[in-house]
């Protein structure tokens, strides 16, 4: 359970802390640095790699069992 | 082994239909919407070359990915890969010095779009992904949903999503193993203020059937048995992500952290930082450092197996299932050629080029390994 004190503490900061952002005031959290788009691909085939070499990576993502996956 | 097939079986009926219902949810007719009359498809191609290498296995990995979105709002995707595996490694079983390669092709396609639920939008997409190699055959099917709340200052998600696989032996033909699986994702992403998001996650994965490595055996005393991992796994996890966005210089901050536990008593964490920075509007760099740490499973490793014949339990010899950590440190350029608009190369004007470059530090028997992409995509 100590190890989901850190999102824990991130709910109760959501919680207390989020203020009504309108439409039009989300230029920066529309910002390519915030969104990042543009890593799936990447980040799939880093998740499928390291998939087959730590025991706690989440499956339903990527396919294969790629040089012995399992 | 029946039980396991019939599981698997049913599973693949019951993820087509959820695709099929989900697919025709998406295509049904719907009246025109106001920015339809453009008439303009956007989307974007890319290509890249992926690469890993490790001391005992290399792979390289070209994908291609096509996006297309109509003027209805309707998303289409579509992407290929092949994966040359080079390996020598204790994973695929060879215990010569002869490298052996083999390949992996897989395909996916997606289709979403955003609908208007009483003026809640609601986003739906389903995909489908297959994969195939000479002893590995897998389908993934999923479905997620997006509603946004509270003029999108809040987002709820749900994914779902099936696996159904088949071990294969290239050393023994008549080995054949189904494993399915089942995946559900609940989160939430809510806008802090201006400049700040936060974002949080809970996944359950139950995996049933075959989990072992075909190839691989463990010592129990002085003899080798073949793995034998345990026919059900049930996995849980937690992950928190906060979005910090900083005007000067135009960058932002991504701290992130999941935790892990499953029924096989492996336990993980993994904090993770991303520095995202614009130089210019033609170049952004990503610097990012994670560290991993997990417990071992209750049932490794070699040594501490019993020697009695009838002894019938999990046996394990992967070294993902020791004790250990790992450390990524990467990164990731992008290069627009924007630059060019209005000379004699304006045809490229809207190519994006990418690098990406990570260092994997790993203490189990896997060892180091460098993790490198390169590739540009046009939008269009």
């Amino acid at each position: 359970l100590s190890h989901l004190l850190p999102v824990l503490l991130a709910l109760a900061a959501t919680l207390a802390g989020c203020a009504h952002v309108a439409p039009y005031e989300r230029e920066e959290l529309a910002c390519d640095c915030m969104t990042s788009p543009r890593t799936g691909q990447y980040d799939t085939f880093e998740g499928h790699a390291r998939s087959s070499r730590e025991g706690a990576s989440a499956t339903g993502w990527s396919a294969g069992g790629g040089c012995g996956c399992n | 082994m029946l039980r396991a097939q019939t599981i698997a079986s049913q599973c693949r009926k019951l993820a087509t239909t959820i695709v099929v219902c989900a697919t025709a949810f998406v295509l049904r007719p719907e009246p025109l919407q106001a920015d339809a009359s453009t008439g303009t498809w956007t989307g974007q191609v890319t290509a890249h070359g992926n690469y890993y290498l490790e001391t005992s296995t290399r792979v390289i990995m070209p994908d291609f990915a096509v996006e297309v979105e109509t003027p209805s709002g309707l998303r289409l995707g579509a992407d290929y890969l092949i994966d040359v595996i080079t390996s020598a490694s204790i994973a695929s079983g060879v215990t010569e010095d002869d490298l052996h390669t083999e390949l992996r092709h897989a395909a996916r396609v997606s289709v979403g779009k955003e609908l208007d639920v009483d003026g809640t939008p609601l986003d739906v997409s389903a995909f489908a992904t297959f994969s195939i190699e000479p002893d590995y055959q897998s389908w993934i099917f999923g479905a997620t949903s997006a509603l946004s709340l509270n003029e999108r200052n809040t987002v709820l998600q749900l994914r779902v999503s099936g696996v159904s696989d088949t071990v294969y032996n290239n050393i023994n033909p008549t080995f054949e193993e189904p494993m399915w699986g089942l995946t559900t994702r609940f989160g939430v992403e809510q806008v802090l203020n201006r400049r700040m998001l936060l974002a949080l996650a809970y996944q359950y994965d139950h995996l049933d059937g075959f989990l072992s490595n075909p190839y691989r055996v463990a010592l129990r005393g002085p003899l080798p048995f073949p793995e034998a991992h345990p026919e059900q796994r049930n996995r849980h996890t937690a992950d928190a992500r906060l979005q910090i966005y900083f005007p000067r210089p135009h960058s932002s901050l991504h701290l992130m952290y999941s935790a892990y536990l499953d029924d096989w008593d492996v336990a993980a964490i993994s904090p993770e930082v991303r520095y995202f920075m614009h130089f210019t509007p033609w170049f952004m760099t990503r610097l990012r450092y994670r560290y991993y740490t997990q417990t071992q499973s209750y049932f490794c490793c070699n040594g501490d197996y019993p020697t009695l014949a009838e002894y019938d339990g999990p046996i394990t010899n992967d070294p993902k299932m020791t004790e250990h950590h790992t450390q990524l440190i990467g990164l990731r350029m992008e290069v627009g050629l924007g630059t060019l608009q209005d000379t004699v190369f304006d045809f490229a004007k809207d190519v994006w080029l990418e690098g990406t470059f990570d260092r994997y530090l790993n203490t189990n028997a896997f060892g180091n390994a460098w993790i490198a992409q390169l590739g540009g995509r046009v939008p269009f």
